[in-house]
């Protein structure tokens, strides 16, 4: 894999020729060509040295620094002179950094401007709840249930015994649902508590919880606290 | 004023979304250009509302109700600001082209940076900050970017007539027309 580095913090080699023209205090509108490649070139080198890979753009540039300095060398013929206009072969390098500089401005300016607007603040919209739809009310609040369901857990904690052997039992919350639904075609009412003595473990207990929240909220069965007991029916 | 009450309701409860002229005109079963007349002076109107700690902004067409700068302190102390998005030099750049240059190619983006633009203007474009509705007409229809409400919004700008003066504009490109035209005989 290739892995591309920015050269320092620079965005491009146009950001850097122009960090190179302000620490030379070059005039941009009249650039030593020839130091300004050296300059360049150095830089590169001693990235190369730091065994950075150097993205291509750079290397474009290095070699449009050198095409420039080359046809600076070139003498003029008297002929350019006299019929068509001569073109610095500076030129497009030159119009190219004076527009990049202005828009690096730019830009700063307009961060300065993201720092102001970030000082003013606003509230998330208003959003009106769309309520959902129950097609049976619930008998009883799952609060109500939950405090139950807590009441028979610390009863079971007193009945279990001092010493344990700590195993992992496995129940499945649909093997419990489905015992649940065989029992309701034959009692119509069960109580909650029967049901734990009945196997006994905690996890258990839990299953059969998990299986009635699931079956209330299939509209399965109804529960409902009498008493401080659950009681389940269809 | 008529719609007073009205439009600052709105406007609270709009908040961050911010209300548009357009929705705005639909509520108030008015024409665009009433809304905004309408618009124009209630912003005079809240303006005058001092003290106050609100203030309404406009953001192209979006209108939104904000608090002060001066409140900044006291509210970052009570509130836990999400997650500010920051712009990389590179993204900011890019950004400033387009914003100046509208609409532009992403080559054209290039040619000026003097490196491939591609990753900025795709964060630009996932932040909403810029969109490409048309195609330029020369070869390969590329595609032209132009920022949009969320950019002003986010630099602060009623408009893009809003954006601060490109620096030594004049200047430079006064200097910049000497230098071309000089030793052409």
């Amino acid at each position: 894999m290739v892995y591309e580095v920015k050269l320092d913090v620079f965005e491009g080699p146009l950001d850097l020729l122009l960090h190179l023209i302000n620490k030379m205090e070059i005039d941009i509108f009249d650039i030593p060509i020839k130091i300004l490649t050296e300059q360049y070139i150095d830089y590169l080198h001693s990235m190369q040295q730091l065994e950075l890979n150097i993205a291509a753009e750079y290397l474009v540039m290095a070699s449009t620094l050198l095409l420039i300095k080359s046809k600076m060398i070139l003498p003029v013929h008297e002929e350019m002179m006299i019929d068509e206009v001569y073109d610095d072969p500076r030129e497009t390098l030159v119009q190219q950094l004076v527009e990049y500089q202005q828009f690096k401005q730019a830009a700063s300016q307009l961060s300065f401007k993201k720092q102001q607007r970030e000082q003013l603040f606003s509230k998330a919209p208003t959003e009106v709840e769309v309520q959902t739809h129950y097609t049976e009310p619930l008998k009883m609040e799952v609060n109500l249930l939950v405090q139950a369901f807590e009441r028979v857990l610390n009863k079971q904690l007193l009945h279990s015994p001092s010493e344990k052997l700590v195993h992992r039992e496995e129940i499945s919350i649909d093997v419990v649902i489905q015992e649940l639904q065989e029992k309701l075609l034959v009692e119509s009412r069960i109580k909650f508590n029967e049901l734990v003595y009945q196997h006994g473990s905690r996890a258990y207990m839990i299953t059969l919880f998990l299986a009635m929240l699931e079956l209330l909220k299939q509209n399965q069965i109804n529960v409902e606290e009498h008493n401080k007991e659950i009681y389940i029916s269809k | 004023m008529q719609y007073f009450e009205q439009i600052e309701a709105l406007l609270y409860v709009h908040g961050d979304e911010g209300l548009l002229l357009a929705d705005l005109a639909e509520l108030l079963n008015l024409s665009q250009a009433a809304t905004r007349q309408q618009m124009d002076l209630f912003m005079i109107a809240y303006d005058k509302r001092q003290p106050s700690a609100l203030q309404v902004k406009q953001y192209g067409d979006l209108y939104k109700l904000m608090t002060q700068a001066a409140y900044q302190e006291i509210i970052e102390k009570a509130v836990y600001r999400k997650n500010i998005n920051r712009l990389s030099p590179a993204a900011l750049e890019t950004l400033s082209i387009i914003a100046y240059k509208q609409p532009i190619t992403r080559l054209e983006v290039d040619e000026i940076r003097g490196v491939a633009s591609d990753g900025p203007i795709n964060t630009l474009l996932t932040k909403g900050l810029i969109v490409s509705k048309k195609r330029s007409d020369k070869i390969g229809r590329p595609r032209l970017f132009t920022t949009t409400t969320e950019f002003l919004n986010c630099f602060d700008l009623t408009s893009l007539e809003e954006l601060p003066q490109l620096t030594y504009e004049d200047n430079l490109s006064q200097q910049l027309d000497l230098f071309l035209n000089d030793d052409k005989s």
